[in-house]
């Protein structure tokens, strides 16, 4: 159920209004991550064996309005703070998505953010990504997406990774239906 | 979900284009296209709403007006070449990733008889949704001017058959009658929301009032038309007719459909439930007949170069549907049908419909003007036409039921008993404010 409701009134006044425009979402997608406590991930290295990198992948709702859509742009942009505890080397943060809750860590990220970390130092490594590529686009119609973070540590550190904010800009082609 | 969204949102376009659809253009005539929807003499909405013009000679010497009119319908020729394989195309396939609902509605609204000279732009603006887990805020941009603020719908009163014979002016037969009535109004929340771009609410209900009605059947009627007083030049007319409505069949809904959202937009196991209740009303082909009175009645007065007549349709058509079933139906969560009553008695009525119209012709030159109401909104035409020699030259203007003014004018020319017209008219529809230009050609034969 979800989001469908909405998307129904949202497509219904597409229907109405959009004629060949564009369609453009801007899905907070932080505060979804938020709420599920999903935001930050510890991260260390070397990784010790059995201590996982990532978090359990969360579902945001997305636009759910079907595969005869096309998806113009996906634009991704935000932050993550690296809030190094000890050690001197790299975070990198990654971002994942899929349509398939199992899937998630499987594939290639969507985007990588990494920052250089000094002890007790944190870093904010902003990101903007302009657009996601062509493959990953079309999984942004699906009613639920699932988002997954992966944060990997270059050199003997130990810290968090704290998403502050990640907003999702999708822009869709007149084609909804 | 995809039908849902279809559906409804056709059901947005087909309302918002409805009006014009309903009391203005359904023209093939390209010479009342070319005096913006005007009726002149027996022709148009004249005789139909107004029984006393049944007996007003049509004076095809004077007016130029046809016996026949043929359509050539140059629009379909531009369809087919536009759309060459429609089977296959893909536009119109609703499984095709190329299907557009939106060049379907406008090819329904807007049946492609006519030539489209100027198509009427669709807004190109975008369209903005902002989600949040806990927010949903949707911009339609300068669209949003198009989500109906009052009542809409489509409404139509239509007398598909009207076999019978008459003498001296009496006329006996037997009417076919059929009356749809279908409109929708959005709540004051989920307006705002499209049209102002509200933020949706926690744990609000958004709704839109739907109303729908069909009903039919056939009914006796006995009607007079003939001159009281003058001669043909100088004449007064009356014309009546009393109907006996017999009631085939007829369905009605009235209901209250919307969702609630809960305590986050879009969290929880369940976000938002679906909310709606309805009052079904019926009475199936085969049960009791309806059964009702009402008349017709109208005037004509021809004076000369001036031409004036008022008539009124269905007066006091009130039909008592003596064996209806009600039934309730409620949906939250679930649904819920309840039967409310059988075999017990309701009225429909009829909606009241008027023309009234006046003529003038000095000349080669007519003018005239005509008000059409059939129960949703007033339809106004104003238009004439100048004859020189073998040509014709039309123009008028006309406001439709949405109180948009629309533009007519064309020519003609004329060999004999057989005339080429063009007429040319502005039009918009749903999705624009701005207009279109469709050009119109026919036939006539004299």
């Amino acid at each position: 159920m979800r989001a469908k409701w909405l998307c129904l009134v949202a497509l219904t006044a597409a229907a109405v209004g959009c004629g060949q425009g564009r369609a453009i979402f801007d899905i907070d997608v932080f505060s979804f991550l938020r709420a599920a406590n999903a935001d930050t991930l510890p991260y260390v290295g070397p990784l010790p064996p059995g201590v996982p990198d990532t978090i359990p992948s969360q579902a945001i709702n997305s636009l759910g309005i079907g595969s005869s859509s096309l998806v113009d742009t996906v634009r991704l942009s935000g932050a993550v703070d690296f809030v190094n505890r000890s050690g001197t080397g790299n975070v990198t943060f990654q971002v994942y998505f899929d349509t398939a809750r199992s899937a998630v860590y499987t594939g290639t990220p969507a985007f990588s953010v990494t920052g250089a970390v000094t002890p007790g130092v944190t870093t904010t490594s902003p990101f903007d990504i302009p657009d996601l590529p062509t493959a990953l686009k079309p999984m942004f119609l699906a009613s639920k997406v699932y988002v997954g973070i992966r944060a990997s540590a270059g050199g003997t550190i130990a810290g968090t990774a704290k998403l502050s904010a990640l907003r999702a800009r999708i822009v869709i082609q007149d084609k909804f239906f | 979900m995809r039908i849902l969204v279809v559906g409804f949102g056709l059901v947005v376009l087909v309302g918002g284009a409805a009006a014009p659809a309903a009391g203005q253009w359904l023209v093939t005539d390209a010479r009342r296209i070319g005096m913006g929807g005007l009726s002149l003499g027996r022709s148009g909405s004249l005789e139909r709403y107004n029984p006393a013009y049944r007996a007003v000679d049509a004076r095809a010497d004077r007016r130029g007006q046809p016996k026949v009119t043929i359509p050539i319908p140059l629009g379909i020729i531009q369809f087919l070449h536009d759309h060459p394989h429609l089977s296959s195309d893909p536009a119109f396939d609703p499984k095709s990733t190329g299907f557009n609902p939106i060049l379907v509605a406008n090819t329904i609204l807007n049946l492609p008889l006519y030539l489209e000279v100027k198509k009427a732009p669709t807004p190109t603006n975008d369209v903005a949704f902002t989600i949040g887990r806990n927010f949903l805020m949707v911009n339609l941009g300068q669209a949003a001017t198009l989500v109906p603020e009052d009542q809409f719908g489509i409404s139509g009163s239509s007398r598909p058959l009207d076999p019978g014979f008459g003498f001296k002016g009496f006329r006996v037969g037997v009417m076919g009658w059929l009356h749809d009535d279908v409109a929708f109004e959005l709540g004051d929340r989920l307006l705002g929301f499209l049209r102002d771009s509200q933020p949706a609410d926690t744990n609000t209900r958004y709704n839109v009032l739907v109303h729908g009605l069909v009903e039919g059947g056939f009914a006796p009627t006995v009607s007079y038309a003939g001159r009281i007083a003058g001669d043909s030049t100088h004449g007064f007319y009356a014309g009546g007719a009393v109907h006996y409505y017999l009631g085939l069949g007829y369905g009605r809904t009235d209901g209250d459909a919307g969702f609630i959202t809960g305590d986050t937009i879009f969290a929880g196991s369940n976000p938002v439930t679906p909310d709606g209740r309805t009052l079904t009303q019926y009475s199936k082909p085969g049960n009791t007949l309806g059964h009702g009175i009402g008349g017709d009645i109208g005037v004509a007065w021809v004076s000369g170069p001036v031409e004036i007549g008022i008539g009124v349709n269905d007066i006091g058509a009130t039909i008592t549907w003596p064996d209806t079933r009600l039934d309730s139906a409620f949906y939250h969560d679930s649904t819920y049908s309840r039967p409310v009553a059988n075999h017990v008695e309701t009225k429909t009525k009829l909606p009241v419909s008027y023309v009234a119209n006046l003529a003038y012709t000095v000349g080669n030159t007519t003018l005239g003007a005509d008000v059409l109401n059939t129960g949703r909104g007033s339809v106004v035409h104003v238009g004439g036409e100048q004859r020189v020699g073998l040509f014709a030259l039309r123009g008028g203007v006309a406001r439709d039921q949405r109180k948009r003014i629309e533009f007519g004018f064309g020519g003609g020319l004329r060999f004999g008993g057989l005339g080429l017209d063009v007429g040319f008219w502005t039009h918009t529809n749903s999705l624009s404010n701005e207009r279109g230009i469709t050009m119109a050609t026919s036939l006539s034969i004299y």
